[in-house]
């Protein structure tokens, strides 16, 4: 035997067809029975249904507003990618200075440029080379 | 819903929401924003946070369109966005303050939820509508989604994941509560005006 609330559950479920035809059979003879019962559940409901009615005030720049949020999502990325490029490129500047040192046994500042270790003699070998280099070339 | 039975200007849209195409942006916001701003303010009140929290909803959709596969129609996606993020909110508002940790509002609450526009509309209307804020959160959902929205029990189910057995039980009892507010609510009327 069905209570009062599961006869309501069964009536809201037939409005939209959900009803087996043994449910709908015994929430018929119900409501032919109770009469005032049914006549209250379509009162709840027509004032349930004075919900839709409302109709909310929407600002005039809401599309704007999201757009500008999307865009705005869309730069960041882009500044992000920025911002990967010069932290590539910085690592790629530390690993190269590492390779020169170990390269050249040394940790000093000439190493950074590659002349670590040079004395003034092989210093002036290469300068000559420069200078020859440079005056055949000039010519 | 199945991709099958969805119209094929949905799914057009969806493939222009794909390729980036503002028109289509501008389309879903068009077609959307009133039933969103609707739930959202049907699940908050009026308050100066719905219409942050309805374009949110938006934002959220189009920054993830293209994890969007087309297996629901873009309105009931939408609307469970809202509807998650309406309750996200009701739960910030729960740790903030206190005076909703019980699960009822006083009425000042209910009073200082609601902006002017609330004149405008039908005394009942109003009555409801802060009836419902009154309601709990899984009775909340189901009215807003069924009478404010006028979405069916199927589809109500679809979107908060329910059986639809589950839907109308909680439908039952939430009219059942709201009227028992409503008569309450109109006693107090009456009892305050003598």
């Amino acid at each position: 035997m069905k209570t009062e609330n599961q006869h309501h559950i069964d009536w809201l479920a037939a409005k939209e067809d959900l009803l087996s035809t043994a449910d709908k059979i015994a929430l018929n003879s119900f409501v032919l029975s109770q009469p005032k019962i049914q006549s209250q559940w379509i009162l709840e409901n027509e004032l349930i249904c004075h919900l839709a009615k409302f109709e909310p005030s929407i600002s005039d720049d809401f599309n704007s507003r999201v757009l500008n949020a999307i865009t705005n999502t869309y730069s960041t990325r882009s500044d992000n990618s920025y911002s990967y490029i010069t932290i590539l490129g910085l690592t790629a500047a530390v690993l190269l200075m590492l390779n020169l040192f170990i390269a050249q046994n040394s940790w000093s500042f000439d190493a950074i440029i590659g002349l670590a270790g040079l004395d003034s003699g092989s210093l002036n070998i290469l300068l000559n080379e420069f200078q020859i280099k440079y005056i055949d070339y000039a010519n | 819903m199945s991709e099958i039975s969805k119209p094929t200007s949905e799914i057009k849209l969806i493939a222009a929401l794909n390729r980036g195409e503002e028109r289509a942006y501008i389309e879903v916001l068009n077609l959307h924003k009133q039933q969103i701003t609707k739930t959202v303010i049907g699940m908050l009140g009026a308050v100066v946070e719905a219409q942050d929290i309805s374009q949110e909803v938006f934002i959220r959709f189009f920054k993830n369109v293209h994890n969007f596969k087309g297996e629901a129609k873009i309105s009931t996606y939408l609307t469970r966005i809202a509807i998650n993020l309406s309750l996200n909110e009701l739960e910030k508002r729960k740790r903030k303050w206190k005076v909703f940790s019980s699960g009822e509002f006083t009425d000042a609450t209910l009073k200082n939820s609601y902006t002017d526009d609330d004149a405008e509309l039908d005394e009942q209307l109003v009555l409801l509508r802060r009836a419902i804020l009154m309601l709990d959160n899984k009775y909340k959902e189901v009215v807003v989604l069924r009478a404010v929205q006028g979405f069916s029990f199927k589809e109500v189910a679809e979107i908060l994941a329910l059986p639809i057995g589950t839907v109308l039980t909680r439908f039952s009892r939430a009219q059942k509560k709201l009227i028992e507010l409503l008569i309450k609510k109109n006693e107090n009327r009456k009892s305050t005006s003598y």
